[in-house]
């Protein structure tokens, strides 16, 4: 009974006050028209109004699980003044019924209720109305306020993780050593030191832009890890070797910026780096059913590797799945027979149509 | 002039070609060899005997400091490390008269570095007793020693800390046993105290060290002293102090 509207404390005070007029009302109406004295007037009204008040909780939950007014539709409105109109039938019925049961009343008093009956019922229906439009307040405050408080608590979630996502997307690390490569290539090879800073402008330039909830088509993605690839190609050489294997069709998947990035970051480090070998990173994306699964996976030294915890960076991606699309297992990692892949399914969704449906 | 020979053992083309580039103006330094790891290091060292190498410590297969525990004791070179971190440059230079160069590497202290190193060498001093303490003193920070590397036969073998039962001071050498197997490390058992994780191992005796989930009983040995019954059957002397340890990390 958590959202029983009687338990909200400033509403029971102003049901019980809208009550209190009501019964007012009624029993000056009928002083002025009935001379049946005033103990007898104030049980009458007192009843009739309790039994209206009492009947008509029922609104609220009409009002309710219509979902309140908040978006414009008159159906719903008419919804709770019909719903008040079935109320009123069982209440004029009630009270027929009743009468029929207290023989203890005079004929005349019993003639006069109903006699009265329809006048009381018209009345009934303008405070059903009332009653409908503070339901209807309530609601709005109620779950506004809550509504207000999940957003809130979205958005303050949304910029720690942009923030850190910031942190991850320039990971340090690689910027350092793509300086220090960028440092002895101006003396080696000046050429090739030239081409590594516009591949470094290039790549800053996307990550710095971007933001943890923002989408990306796949291709937009792509062309940003070969950036990455080849800065770390010129440290690595030979010893870094990459192949991609995309389906033509997939190419405007739409996917969060960057979140392939650590994958890739995580190939490098701990299969290239690591090896004496050359390392051929496989990065591969198809469609398997309603999910476009994206694997990068890399060889990597049985002997000499050592796997501790998850990184920073797989935690990352797991938050952002979580956030946008509710499951952070969505990311999947497996290392066995000296292969490390991990892999990402995501829902189908193409990034362009995305843009000219109108639905977003 | 004397010459000297030296190597270059560092993972990434673009450091290695600097590095040559700047040694091109010492004429008495003859580069015998360029390496891309620490295994192949290693075996460089071994075969070419260099009196210099330029040692990358982030590399693959066996980094820098790995590398150097396995040169044999007389083919010990003298050693200009180069990293990119200065998290690695803590301790092993801090209280040490060898040097690092911190990449990028500039021209002019790469000059100054090679110009010691060669009054080094030719004074006779090849600092081989530096490098010892050094390399004791290793610990990125922070971080525990996660394998332990050491030779066998031509090639190299690597133990991971969580297969290690216990290890057992034994002269100039720790003897280091798994479940089934037993290595020998020329190190003292004070170098393992101090690297391995405390989260996992305690020092219970003069000679031992023990995995703390290795251990499968503790029975009174003599007055003062238990003994320590491992998971495979090993038994581990404990002393009344080692007992203590015990007592306050497995709370019994």
């Amino acid at each position: 009974m958590k959202d029983f509207i009687l338990n909200d404390k400033r509403f029971l005070a102003y049901y019980l006050g809208l009550w209190l007029i009501a019964t007012a009302g009624l029993f000056l109406v009928l002083d002025k028209v009935t001379d049946w004295g005033w103990q007898v007037i104030l049980v009458d009204s007192l009843c009739s109004a309790l039994s209206f008040f009492v009947i008509f909780l029922a609104l609220w939950y009409v009002v309710r699980f219509s979902g309140g007014y908040s978006e414009k539709s008159p159906e719903k409105l008419l919804t709770s003044l019909i719903a008040a109109l079935f109320l009123l039938g069982a209440w004029v019925y009630f009270c027929l019924t009743l009468t029929c049961l207290c023989t203890s009343f005079t004929q005349g008093y019993v003639d006069f209720i109903r006699k009265s009956l329809w006048i009381r019922a018209l009345v009934g229906y303008v405070f059903a109305i009332l009653i409908n439009l503070m339901f209807y307040n309530f609601y709005l405050i109620r779950y506004s306020r809550e509504a207000l408080e999940r957003e809130n608590q979205l958005k303050d979630l949304v910029q720690r993780t942009e923030l850190q996502a910031l942190k991850n997307q320039l990971n340090p690390h690689f910027i350092y050593n793509s300086l220090n490569s960028i440092s002895s290539l101006t003396l080696t090879a000046p050429d090739k030191a030239r081409e590594m800073v516009i591949r470094l402008s290039d790549f800053l330039r996307y990550a710095l832009k971007q933001d943890a909830m923002q989408m990306a088509p796949l291709e937009k993605e792509l062309e940003n890890i070969e950036s990455y690839l080849q800065i770390e190609k010129v440290r690595f050489g030979e010893k870094l070797g990459y192949t991609f294997e995309i389906d033509p069709g997939l190419r405007g998947q739409s996917l969060p910026v960057m979140i392939l990035q650590p994958l890739f970051e995580n190939a490098v480090k701990h299969g290239v780096q690591k090896s004496a070998e050359p390392v051929n990173i496989h990065f591969s994306v198809e469609q398997a059913g309603g999910d476009v699964k994206l694997r990068v996976s890399n060889a990597y030294d049985a002997q000499f590797a050592r796997f501790r915890s998850e990184g920073i960076g797989l935690e990352n991606i797991r938050n952002r799945l979580r956030l946008i699309f509710g499951n952070g297992n969505l990311l999947t990692i497996r290392a066995e027979q000296g292969v490390f892949s991990a892999s990402l399914s995501l829902p189908v969704k193409n990034y362009y149509e995305k843009l000219q449906s109108p639905d977003y | 002039m004397k010459s000297y020979k030296a190597l270059i053992i560092e993972d990434e083309q673009p450091a290695r070609d600097l590095l040559k580039e700047f040694l091109k103006e010492f004429e008495q330094i003859e580069l015998a060899g360029e390496y891309g790891d620490g295994f192949e290091g290693l075996k460089a060292i071994n075969r070419l005997k260099p009196e210099l190498i330029f040692l990358d410590i982030q590399m693959p297969r066996i980094d820098g400091f790995e590398m150097l525990e396995l040169v044999d004791e007389e083919n010990l070179p003298l050693v200009i490390f180069t990293t990119a971190y200065d998290q690695y440059a803590l301790k092993a230079f801090e209280y040490n008269a060898l040097d690092y160069l911190l990449k990028p590497v500039m021209a002019g202290r790469f000059r100054v570095a090679v110009q010691k190193a060669l009054q080094s060498l030719d004074a006779g001093n090849g600092k081989r007793e530096e490098l010892s303490k050094a390399l004791n003193n290793r610990m990125e920070e922070g971080a525990f020693l996660d394998r332990i590397v050491l030779r066998s036969g031509e090639g190299i073998q690597v133990i991971a800390e969580e297969d290690i039962y216990c290890l057992e001071a034994q002269d100039d050498y720790v003897l280091i046993a798994t479940c089934g197997e037993e290595f020998l490390k020329k190190k003292t058992l004070k170098y393992f105290e101090d690297h391995l994780d405390p989260a996992f191992f305690v020092r219970v005796h003069r000679s031992y060290i023990v995995r703390l989930d290795a251990i499968q009983k503790i029975e009174p040995y003599s007055k003062d002293a238990y003994l320590a019954i491992l998971k495979n059957g090993r038994k581990v002397a404990v002393s009344k102090s080692g007992y203590g340890s015990l007592r306050e990390r497995l709370s019994f």
